[in-house]
């Protein structure tokens, strides 16, 4: 039996225990709960309740009250505040309109780009267990230097697999282009060749027909099999039905469709049209690639096994990579690398960091502005309260309580972000819609291993958006309501009934003034960081443009084609037809020079390494250093516009029977050659036919920069064309003038000489170098596009906050006007406030961006992330605008007639 | 609101219609815990199935106590009773067999 609590103290404890549970149920409700507990609790006092009985009825009470107070809550909401806050915002639909627009604008341009950041960030790859795929990459590197990605060989990839027990289900992959001839007219397709075990490893499946299986495996014999992807059956095939068993005709080669892959799959570089086995690359294309473990040329993909750790698996491929040296004896001129193997998380090898951090800081940028505006408002609603203190007071008179009032005022604010952010969802689903996949494709869909980053269909808005958005408004609604609503909560509203405006007037440092100055202070802060940063990229990119390229891009027409083995065994000698190539193609009219190459930013590329040299005979094997080489049709530097700088270039008489000749680029010839002239001295290259006795130097160009703008320059050689053919040759053809003008005709002349070849990445040098930009270009773009915002929301705040002041100080502007003061010094008096605010919010600013700019690290060129003269620039504009603002309105307090301004109250 | 009735619910409707008029003797016949019999007693008055009233100030005062809050079926509440017992019959529950009558 439970003892019977001690009577006076409990029953004391159990009474102001009520009394509290009493103070949480809404006023009206309060003194009949209170009553009615105090008769249960004597009740209980009166019959045998136990300790126990009494606990339980406490508990009771306790619930009993919050239910009271959850119910007046839902009332009130119901009823009142939402409804109060709608009604106070139609009240002034202009400043409803401006803030719901501002509102809705970055909200839903927040949105927007977090859809990409997710899509990119969060979503994972649309395989089986994703987080246990991964890529083996083969290392290579000099000794004592950090040892660089590279890519597989046959018979490395084999003995990995027969030793690397963690890593299970080894693939391998790679990405090429082949001509399609035969069905329609030639046309270029996206391959992935791959080995059997790939779509197993993924969870592909097949629609129709079948995928590669055991039947592929490297067994003695070609598999010239493919399957196909849905577009192509669709597109090139009519979605036939016998589309699987028929054939298609791939460079020169007959391949039998053997199936139909899934909808929408499209490879793991999201781009393949057509699969085809690896050992069909073996057995046809180039044979060598089976046995020849230098003869690099794939990816490899794998998935952890059952029960092993990254660590384990790391450790075992690492182990692996570092016996590839002694097991497979590299060519001449490698000896001295050391090998490598590392394994990367599939999730982290499909990303593309520059894209990445460009997505990032577009949607740090439209956040910064969706602050500005949320001070921006907070101020205005600022202004507003202590308007409608005297309203405020009235009703606290009347019995509204103070939480009352603050809960008011903030369901006000959170009302209109609530309308704010309604509209800007709808923005959003409009936004991802139209700019999403083309801002994924200019920042970057490629990675460095020709993995896929962004499946840009994929964009949408999923539940972390949506979420995303929810967090977005609720915070700015707080935030810009917070403030107003904790003035109101402070004023005391007496005081308000006795003095009027004059009480606040006279008090210079209230509330009002101070916190709307720390709000313009920030919004000043965040503009300028966002301008220095728009500042940097617009420095970036001019940057860009004004690199100096060493060949002439103007007016440039460009191309690429492969002659296949098949080609070659027929018996066209490839040199040869490259020369024609240049002489049909020099013969097109408004074609002023032509002639075959590497295209910048474009291909094909090819390295070589240098073994010896005149110049220093003494290279040793660690020396040998890594030159890119081109073979070249004569005439090929004029053409391009290098500058010749001493010797001569390619010419006519450098045939496949003459002596072997090279034309090196400056920063080789200076470093193979550093204390004599190059010209008429020889170099062995790795290059067949340039070993010993090697090449003589003929001429010393300029470096041509071959790639992007923003990547060093290379050591560069160039060599005839009949005398180092390859099968894949560049194409650029100097036009009088605009070179997409005579694309027809170079499309024409090539189908003259040759049907089934097909031309590819055929566009103009302008063009070419405009998608190379395009990041930089669209960043400085949106960078800037958001800085003016951020600069125009500045400008309103400023031009509010001073026309605010100015109102306010009507009766002592008077006053002073009226004891003589000029108009300038009363501008003055006015203008110092708001300026003064202006400076220290960009000296504020300036600091930030100081820190904040480093961010930007790997987006820019030529510039550090600091930038005295862009930050100075930046200043200055953002000065100007703020005077011109707070200019208008301090004019019109010059111009108060102090009659008027000492009878206002 | 045409909702059913839970258990509990019904439980106190057919205590009050027992005679059981305030929340505490509610508590001990049905000994369900006083925070249930509360909130419940709430929700059946919003909803008009029961009604509260003080009560009479003299016999609280004769008894030195303080004014009880008394409680009562309304003809409406008296329906949803019948209705819920029979529901619940149905099913082979008898709700309110273990509620004494007040005395």
């Amino acid at each position: 039996m439970s003892p019977r609590w001690p009577t006076d103290r409990v029953t004391g404890w159990s009474r102001r225990a009520l009394a509290s549970a009493a103070l949480i149920v809404p006023g009206h409700l309060r003194s009949e709960r209170r009553r009615e507990w105090e008769a249960e609790l004597w009740q209980l006092r009166a019959g045998d309740g136990s300790a126990r009985d009494l606990v339980f009825f406490l508990c009771g009470v306790w619930l009993d009250a919050i239910w009271e107070r959850k119910e007046g809550w839902r009332m009130e909401l119901l009823m009142h505040d939402v409804r109060f806050a709608v009604r106070t915002l139609m009240r002034s639909p202009g400043f409803t309109l401006a803030a719901v627009l501002t509102l809705a604008l970055s909200i839903g341009a927040s949105t927007a780009l977090f859809s990409v950041v997710d899509e990119t960030v969060f979503s994972d790859p649309p395989y089986p267990e994703p987080e246990r795929l991964v890529v083996v990459d083969m290392l290579f590197g000099m000794p004592d230097t950090e040892m660089n990605a590279s890519v597989w060989s046959y018979p490395r990839y084999v003995a990995l697999r027969e030793e690397v027990r963690s890593v299970e289900q080894l693939a391998g992959y790679e990405a090429r282009t082949m001509t399609l001839t035969e069905l329609g007219d030639p046309a270029v397709v996206s391959v992935e060749v791959a080995t059997p075990s790939l779509f197993p490893l993924l969870g592909v499946t097949a629609q129709r027909g079948r995928l590669f299986g055991a039947e592929e495996e490297y067994d003695g014999g070609p598999d010239l099999v493919a399957v196909v992807s849905e577009s192509f059956w669709e597109t090139r095939m009519g979605r036939a039905a016998d589309a699987v068993g028929s054939i298609i005709t791939l460079d020169r080669l007959r391949f039998q469709v053997i199936g139909v892959v899934e909808d929408g799959y499209r490879g793991v570089s999201g781009e393949a049209e057509v699969w085809i086995p690896m050992s069909a690359l073996w057995e046809v294309v180039e044979p060598s690639m089976l046995e020849d473990a230098w003869n690099q040329h794939f990816f490899v993909l794998g998935r952890l096994a059952e029960g092993a750790t990254m660590d384990r698996a790391q450790s075992e491929v690492a182990a692996y990579g570092s016996t590839v040296m002694e097991r497979f004896p590299p060519p001449v001129g490698a000896q001295r690398l050391s090998s490598g193997a590392r394994l990367v998380p599939f999730k982290e090898a499909s990303t593309n960091p520059a894209a990445s951090r460009s997505m990032w800081a577009l949607l740090a940028a439209v956040i910064l502005v969706l602050l500005i505006a949320t001070a921006n408002l907070a101020g205005l609603l600022l202004a507003r309260g202590v308007n409608r203190q005297r309203e405020a007071a009235v009703r606290a008179s009347l019995g509204a309580g103070r939480v009352r009032l603050v809960r008011q005022l903030l369901t006000e604010s959170l009302t209109l972000a609530a309308i704010g952010g309604l509209v800007g969802l709808g923005f959003a689903t409009v936004g991802i819609d139209l700019l999403g996949a083309w801002l994924a494709e200019s920042l970057g869909t490629g990675s460095a291993r020709g993995l896929r980053v962004i499946d840009t269909t994929a964009l949408s808005l999923d539940w972390r958006v949506f979420l995303f958005a929810l967090v977005l408004t609720g915070g700015v609604g707080l935030a810009f309501g917070l403030l107003p609503a904790w003035q109101a909560a402070r004023t005391d509203p007496n005081e308000w009934l006795r003095g009027g405006k004059a009480a606040i007037g006279s008090r210079r440092r209230t509330l009002g003034i101070n916190s709307r100055n720390v709000l313009m202070v920030g919004q000043v802060a965040l503009a300028v960081v966002l301008l220095s940063a728009a500042s940097l990229m617009m420095r970036t990119t001019l940057n860009l443009q004004a690199v100096d390229l060493g060949y002439d891009p103007d007016n440039l027409l460009t191309g690429m084609y492969a002659l296949t083995p098949a080609d070659e065994q027929a018996g066209i000698d490839p040199g040869t037809f490259h020369v024609d190539v240049v002489e049909r193609m020099a013969a097109i009219p408004g074609v002023v020079a032509a002639s075959v190459g590497e295209v910048p930013m474009g291909g094909p590329t090819w390295r070589t390494i240098v073994l010896g040299s005149e110049g220093r005979p003494e290279l040793t094997p660690a020396e040998h250093v890594w030159i890119r080489i081109q073979p070249v049709a004569d005439g090929h530097l004029a053409m391009l516009g290098a500058e010749l700088l001493s010797g001569r270039e390619i010419e006519p008489t450098d045939d496949w029977n003459t002596e072997k000749v090279v034309v090196l680029g400056r920063t080789a010839a200076e470093e193979l050659f550093p204390d004599s002239d190059p010209i008429g001295q020889r170099i062995q290259l790795s290059w067949s036919g340039f070993g010993d006795p090697g090449a003589t130097v003929v001429g010393v160009v300029e470096d041509v920069q071959l790639g992007q703008p923003s990547d060093p320059i290379e050591r560069q050689a160039f060599v005839a064309v009949r005398q180092a053919p390859q099968l894949e040759t560049g194409i650029l053809i100097r036009t009088a003038e605009d070179p997409e003008s005579l694309i027809p005709a170079m499309r024409s002349a090539m189908a003259e000489l040759a049907p089934d070849l097909a031309l590819t990445s055929v566009m103009s040098m302008e063009t070419r170098a405009a998608a190379s930009s395009v990041r930089s270009r669209v960043l400085t773009m949106l960078l800037g596009f958001f800085g003016l915002a951020a600069l125009f929301l500045v400008a309103v705040g400023l031009y509010g906050t001073i026309a605010y002041a100015v109102t306010r100080r009507t009766r002592e502007l008077g006053l002073r006007a009226s004891l003589g003061a000029g108009r300038a010094s009363l501008a003055g008096l006015v203008l110092r406030q708001g300026l003064g605010v202006t400076l220290v919010g960009i000296g504020v600013g300036v600091a930030g961006s100081t820190w904040a700019t480093r961010f930007l690290e790997g987006l820019l060129f030529g510039t550090r992330t600091v930038d005295p003269i862009g930050l100075g620039g930046v200043s200055v504009a953002l000065f100007s605008v703020a005077f011109l603002a707070a200019y208008l309105p301090a004019r019109r307090g010059t111009r108060i007639d102090p009659m008027e301004a000492l009878r206002t109250d | 609101m045409s909702r059913s009735l839970g258990v509990t619910t019904v439980m106190i409707l057919a205590a009050l219609e027992r005679g059981v008029r305030y929340g505490l003797d509610i508590v001990n016949r049905t000994e369900l815990l006083p925070g249930t019999v509360y909130t419940t007693l709430r929700r059946l008055e919003r909803r008009g199935l029961i009604r509260g009233q003080w009560e009479d100030a003299e016999i609280a005062e004769r008894e030195r106590r303080p004014r009880r809050r008394y409680y009562e079926l309304t003809p409406a509440g008296a329906e949803a009773l019948e209705t819920a017992v029979a529901r619940f019959e149905a099913m082979g529950i008898d709700v309110a067999g273990g509620i004494s009558t007040a005395g």
